[in-house]
């Protein structure tokens, strides 16, 4: 800041010396147009604009030149092309009429490239543009006459076909003429009178019909001799008919006679455009003289139009003008150099007379001592010692202030060295504890891990708890309805026992009975006992049968009793067993009325289970969340040590710089201090 | 079941003993009743026949031992309660109590009233001795018996006046 502040005072002084300088040089710069080269200039920049003019004038008339060169030259070689052009088309439109087929191809091309180049030189194209001048006119007649050739051309070119099946069918007849006379001789020295006859005239009509063909070809033809040739071909067949068709010879006569037919019924059907081509073949041949000789004075035309061309003398003219002005201009430039050197030569010695002086002044100044002020003359350096004091004193107030200003920045930078030392310890200090927070929230997440594995397991045995708290209600409905059971068989066995009971009062009536009628036979017995022993010796017998039957009835009589007792004992008995089995119905229903609080606690439980489970669950994505927390903690923990870090490394290494400042601002005390003020 | 009576058995002794009988004069002639908790032998050629206790007609001033008359057979007997006679209390009212009808040859148309008929015993064998001049028997049980004398009851005179 001090430095900052410091700046634009020091800019100041700077500032103003600029602007004496360029005052300086203001008042000088007057001086120069008084020695007279105004006029030189003037003329450099006239012969320059003249220079230029003709240089552009020359370089047109070259450019002009050399591209109506070069298109004279492609017309010159377009016209040589149709020159070269016609006499192929004459020679082919003469092979052409005698049936040549690749005459026609080559006369069909040559037409089209003809056709192309007339085209050409008419109206032009991108690079070359439509002939004009004295060669246009000749052009002109070129192309009335050309056009009718090649109108030619193309009706030669309709009567192509009529032309090459008359010389195929010329062809095939001579080669197949020969035999055929050969076998009408055989055939007339073998036949008997009328045949011989018809043979006769089948050979004069194949004679007549290959002469008609060869001479239509060679020669002109008309449609009346084409007439004449299809008269004698019906002649022949009709010969061919006449004669016996089982010969072998007259067999291969007619296949021989065959393609003549056929032939002649296409030529018959080409005539007209046989006939026209025929004509026009030979009209080609009249007009093609005159297209060659126009041809060739269309070639002389273009090479007449290379001697009229006016830009070559042009450009001469203008390049020897131009060479003529550089040498003038040359001229000019030389004597002006020469007169401003001398002046500049007087100009320097006396300004290095005036510095030197200067110099020899302010050489104290140089080594320091700012009291040094420099003589003010009238001279060239008199200005300049005047801005060379202002600047000195300027100089000196600097230095001064440089000097407390030094001062403060170094009591200052010591401060700042305790400060940033402070600060240093402080960031180590707060790395460390936020390593240990980090630390801590590293084994928090650990535990809540476990909490969350602790919880997983919870839920496990919640789980766990669940299915047993089932099995235990269903255990508690089984025992319900097992209670059910076995109260009803109570009720069942109370009612037999009841029965039971109710039998043994049956049999106690029974018993009674017996008894009387034990104590019935008991008396009976005694009476007969006494009726026996007052018998006397008559009843002795009977007597002993009344003692045995008193006695059993005696036994019976205790039996009976003994029955009696053990019947109200079952009786007493089946009264317990009765109450202690409505005792224990009671009982069951109790157990049953139990057993279903026992279920209802087991659903309760049930319901408590599925709600911890719930609730542990909800621990569990708690403890997730915390997990997630914990680790964005951690993370955000280890960017403020980062941070921390960072902060650490700026403060050690503000440090430095203030250290480094202290130095400096010695280093400027230093400095500052050779200055004699 | 050892109680169970083997009937071939039975009748083989019922023969064996009939037989014996007819050589051997060891017939029982007497027969034990209950009188007031005390066994008496009663000779059976003293009494013609035993019975429960018909229904009674009351005698009006006769002695409180003489309970009535009853119609055994169109005969009319006389009843004497033996444990009110003998003052020792009065019969005990129960099925068991019976009467004993005195034998015809005593002439005698009278009936002992007794708590029960004990059955067919023989004093034969038993140890007897005297105490206050009266033959007193043990039987095989330890009890103690009397000698019911019926004819020299029936020689009483207290018997024989029955009105009070």
């Amino acid at each position: 800041m001090a430095f900052k502040l410091a700046l634009p005072e020091f800019n100041l002084p700077g500032k103003k010396t600029a602007g004496a300088n360029q005052e300086i040089g203001s008042a000088a710069h007057p001086a120069l147009p008084e020695s007279g080269r105004l006029p030189v200039t003037q003329k450099i920049r006239l012969l320059s604009g003249s220079l230029a003019v003709f240089f552009a004038i020359a370089a047109g008339a070259a450019y002009t030149n050399s591209r109506e060169a070069d298109y004279t030259a492609r017309y010159l070689t377009q016209s040589g092309k149709l020159l070269m052009l016609s006499q192929r088309l004459s020679k082919d439109a003469q092979l052409s009429a005698l049936g040549d087929a690749s005459a026609f191809q080559t006369l069909v091309q040559s037409k089209e490239n003809f056709a192309g180049i007339l085209r050409l030189l008419d109206k032009g194209d991108g690079s070359l543009p439509a002939t004009g001048g004295a060669a246009r006119e000749v052009l002109d007649e070129l192309m009335v006459s050309a056009n009718k050739t090649l109108s030619d051309v193309q009706a030669l070119e309709e009567g192509s076909l009529g032309l090459v099946t008359l010389a195929t069918t010329v062809a095939g007849i001579e080669a197949t003429s020969a035999e055929f006379r050969n076998l009408t001789q055989g055939l007339i020295r073998s036949s008997t009178n009328a045949q011989k006859e018809h043979a006769i005239r089948l050979a004069l009509s194949a004679e007549r019909i290959a002469k008609d063909t060869a001479r239509a070809l060679a020669a002109d033809v008309s449609l009346e001799q084409l007439a004449a040739l299809d008269i004698e071909a019906a002649a022949a067949e009709e010969s061919l008919a006449a004669l016996p068709a089982a010969d072998p010879t007259v067999q291969r006569l007619t296949a021989l006679f065959e393609p003549y037919r056929n032939n002649i019924k296409i030529l018959d059907a080409q005539a007209h455009k046989l006939v026209k081509a025929k004509s026009t073949a030979k009209s080609i041949l009249g007009n093609i003289d005159l297209v060659l000789a126009k041809s060739q004075r269309l070639i002389d035309a273009y090479q007449s139009g290379v001697v009229a061309r006016i830009s070559g003398p042009v450009t001469i003219l203008a390049g020897a003008l131009v060479l003529l002005q550089l040498l003038v201009l040359a001229k000019v430039y030389l004597n002006d150099s020469r007169q401003r050197a001398e002046e500049a030569e007087n100009s320097n010695r006396r300004n290095q007379a005036a510095i030197q002086r200067l110099m020899d002044e302010l050489s104290e100044l140089a080594e320091g001592d700012l009291t040094v002020r420099a003589t003010v003359s009238e001279g060239i350096t008199g200005a300049i010692a005047d801005a060379v004091n202002y600047t000195t004193e300027e100089l000196r107030k600097l230095v001064a202030r440089i000097m407390v200003a030094a001062d403060q920045m170094g009591h200052a930078t010591r401060q700042a060295e305790q400060i940033s030392k402070g600060l240093l310890e402080a960031a180590q200090k707060q790395a460390g504890e936020i390593r240990k927070a980090g630390e801590s929230v590293q084994l928090m997440a650990g535990s809540i891990r476990e909490v969350d594995s602790s919880a997983a397991k919870a839920t496990e045995v919640g789980q766990r708890t669940l299915a047993a708290t089932e099995l235990g209600g269903r255990a508690v409905r089984n025992t319900i309805a097992g209670m059910d059971g076995i109260r009803e068989q109570i009720q069942e066995t109370s009612k037999r026992i009841k029965r039971l009971g109710e039998s043994s009062q049956e049999i106690g009536e029974i018993v009674d009975l017996i008894s009387d009628i034990t104590e019935l036979t008991n008396v009976l017995a005694l009476n007969a006992a006494i009726q026996a022993v007052s018998a006397g010796e008559a009843g002795r017998g009977f007597s002993v049968v009344a003692e045995e039957v008193q006695r059993l009835a005696e036994r019976s009589a205790e039996a009976t009793k003994q029955i009696g007792t053990l019947v109200k004992t079952i009786q007493g008995d089946t009264q317990d067993a009765i109450a202690a089995m409505e005792k224990s119905t009671l009982g069951v229903v109790e157990g049953a009325k139990l057993s279903d609080v026992a279920g209802q606690s087991l659903k309760e439980i049930e319901q408590v289970s599925k709600e911890l489970a719930s609730l542990i669950n909800s621990i569990s994505m708690s403890t997730q969340i915390q997990t997630d927390m914990a680790g964005k903690v951690a993370h955000a923990m280890r960017n403020i040590l980062q941070i921390t870090q960072q902060a650490t490394d700026g403060t050690r290494l503000t440090a430095n710089s203030v250290a480094q400042l202290t130095n400096l601002s010695a280093d400027l005390k230093g400095s500052v201090a050779g200055f004699k003020l | 079941m050892s109680k169970r009576l083997n009937l071939r058995e039975f009748q083989q002794d019922l023969i064996n003993r009939m037989q014996a009988k007819g050589h051997a004069g060891d017939q029982i002639s007497t027969l034990g009743v209950q009188i007031a908790e005390q066994n008496w032998l009663v000779d059976m050629l003293d009494v013609s026949g035993v019975l429960p206790l018909p229904p009674l007609t009351a005698v009006p001033l006769t002695k409180p031992w003489f309970l009535g008359v009853v119609n055994v057979r169109g005969i009319l007997f006389g009843v004497t309660d033996m444990a009110a006679y003998q003052q020792r209390g009065n019969a005990s009212g129960a099925a068991a109590n019976r009467i004993l009808l005195v034998a015809e040859r005593h002439a005698f148309n009278t009936a002992l009233l007794v708590d029960r008929v004990l059955g067919l015993r023989s004093a034969r064998l038993w140890a007897q001795s005297e105490v206050n001049g009266q033959i007193r028997y043990h039987d095989e049980q330890g009890n103690f018996w009397h000698k019911l004398d019926i004819v020299g009851l029936l020689g009483r005179p207290d018997f024989l006046q029955i009105s009070a």
